[in-house]
């Protein structure tokens, strides 16, 4: 029996296929302006990498920001419950995770059979999301998948005093003007990232284990300096951007099991 | 004798020269070396307009963001405080002003005798400033300068946050794909600036004649949007941009005042 869970991030569109316990495929595309196209094209590149059809599917959930434009979709649940599952499912032993994605930021904590008791989020601002982080390669011209270890080699941290994105990139730049070494303007934009994050952390009370999820968990940089400031090491799946699709699809096959019970 | 006021913003520096009864001239540099740099390439460009020399000019004022980068300025001033000083001298009825500029605003109210009672300030978040507007029309690829005639052509607008100007790219990307107008969706993107003025505002209080400067207040659309936010009149003096730094210029003038008068005391 295959089922199917579909996170249509701000970013990038998920779709994860599962037959039992096992992940058979999991794809992920940029979203685009329209959510209806990326949530198809995310689905129609995993049911091809697992070799199956749309009709093969029993259950498919949908979740994240563009969620209610998943026509294929049975059920519709929140990142929030989706995430905690998935995390759960990878690491049992969680109760904080950090989630941070392309125009979000999540603080979850769990309990040990993977509800969420408590919930932070910043979806308001951009700092502290990965779109802040984003903004400065673009400025720095440095590839967004070089930043977090580039910025492991400041020699000390140029202090950024702007939160604003905005204000901050203008910051960047007299920065760069003024010869501040790349590593080093960067080293202060990624423990500014972290200083945020850890606030956001604090409100939902941070205990072991630790796990980083979403696009940001990349980014060396941005996890050490997370690392530092919660002193518990973090644990990270080998793809942290589906684990949401991941929980959304385990949803799903409790939803065919259920069905196939009445 | 001459007074001078600097102004040094974000993106550009301004200079006037005053005389104590009327403003000889005015200058405005759009900025991309250091704050210093432009700010001695600005005043002397002024100068030499005017035919004056630096020892013509009595006192140097400096104000905004990079005040403290101009070396040549006998003292700072606050940004509000300056704002205030100039709004009223071209608008006397003026009892709140509204300084807006590329990385920050300010509101602040005076009392009948022109003294700054309160005032607010943001100079953190990009969102109700002119940046704001800047961003949104980068994102619906308009010039700036017609972004405000642009709204004023819309029937309603297009709801776009207020929250975030990063933010706000999705919202007009996705307004844009839904089929939404250029113009109405520029309209909404003057009213989510207005309406975090328009919270700054009501942190001081409003008091009529309310004063939009700095240079934000030449766009029509913002003007309008505030207007319709605040439900009074907005007034913009002439060269809005200028009235910072105007301000500045009027204390170095004052300043003179208050020793003289100290000195006359003391005689």
């Amino acid at each position: 029996m295959y089922v199917a869970g579909i996170d249509i991030g701000s970013a990038t569109s998920k779709a994860v296929v599962m037959q039992g316990d096992t992940v058979v495929a999991a794809h992920m595309v940029e979203t685009g302006p329209e959510s209806r196209a990326s949530a198809e094209a995310a689905i129609s590149g995993a049911l091809l990498r697992a070799g199956i059809e749309r009709g093969d599917l029993r259950y498919v959930v949908a979740t994240g920001y563009g969620r209610i434009n998943v026509p294929f979709a049975r059920k519709v649940l929140t990142e929030i419950a989706c995430h905690a599952k998935g995390v759960h499912f990878l690491f049992p032993r969680a109760r904080t995770i950090l989630d941070m994605g392309g125009q979000d930021c999540k603080g979850i904590r769990v309990d040990l059979e993977g509800n969420h008791e408590a919930f932070a989020m910043n979806d308001k601002c951009a700092a502290g999301t990965g779109r802040f982080l984003e903004i400065m390669a673009a400025v720095l011209k440095v590839p967004l998948e070089q930043i977090g270890a580039l910025s492991l080699e400041a020699t000390e941290d140029t202090k950024i005093s702007n939160v604003c994105t905005v204000f901050a990139r203008s910051e960047v730049s007299r920065h760069l003007r003024r010869g501040v070494p790349k590593a080093n303007i960067l080293g202060g934009l990624h423990a500014a990232t972290a200083d945020r994050v850890f606030t956001l952390l604090k409100r939902v009370g941070i205990q072991a284990d630790f796990v980083i999820s979403g696009g940001i968990a990349k980014n060396i940089g941005v996890v050490r300096r997370v690392e530092e400031k919660v002193e518990l090491p973090a644990h990270i799946s080998e793809e942290p951007q589906i684990i949401g699709a991941l929980g959304a699809a385990l949803f799903a096959r409790e939803g065919a099991e259920s069905e196939r019970g009445e | 004798m001459t007074y001078a006021g600097i102004d040094v913003g974000a993106q550009s520096v301004k200079a006037v020269i005053f005389d104590g009864e009327k403003v000889l001239g005015r200058k405005l540099l759009v900025t991309e070396q250091e704050a210093e740099s432009a700010a001695q390439e600005v005043y002397a460009d002024l100068l030499e307009d005017l035919g004056l020399e630096a020892k013509n000019v009595e006192r140097v004022f400096a104000t905004g963001w990079g005040a403290g980068d101009v070396s040549f300025a006998d003292k700072k001033s606050s940004e509000q405080l300056c704002a205030a000083r100039g709004a009223r001298w071209l608008l006397p009825t003026a009892r709140t002003v509204v300084d807006i500029g590329a990385e920050g605003s300010r509101a602040m109210s005076l009392d009948p005798e022109g003294t700054t009672t309160n005032f607010a300030n943001n100079s953190k978040c990009a969102s109700g400033t002119g940046s704001f507007i800047e961003l949104g029309a980068v994102y619906l690829k308009v010039p700036i300068e017609q972004m405000g005639p642009l709204s004023l052509a819309a029937a309603g607008a297009a709801d776009v946050s207020s929250t975030c100007a990063v933010f706000a790219e999705s919202v007009i990307i996705s307004h844009i794909h839904m089929g939404e107008t250029r113009e109405r969706i520029a309209a909404g993107i003057h009213r989510a600036a207005g309406t975090r003025i328009h919270e700054l505002i009501g942190r001081v209080g409003l008091v009529e004649d309310l004063v939009v400067v700095g240079g934000a207040a030449r766009n029509p659309g913002l003007v309008k949007a505030l207007e319709e936010l605040t439900a009074v009149p907005v007034k913009v003096p002439e060269a809005p941009e200028f009235v910072v730094a105007l301000g500045a210029a009027i204390q170095a003038f004052s300043k003179r005042d208050t020793r003289r008068a100290r000195t006359r005391k003391k005689g």
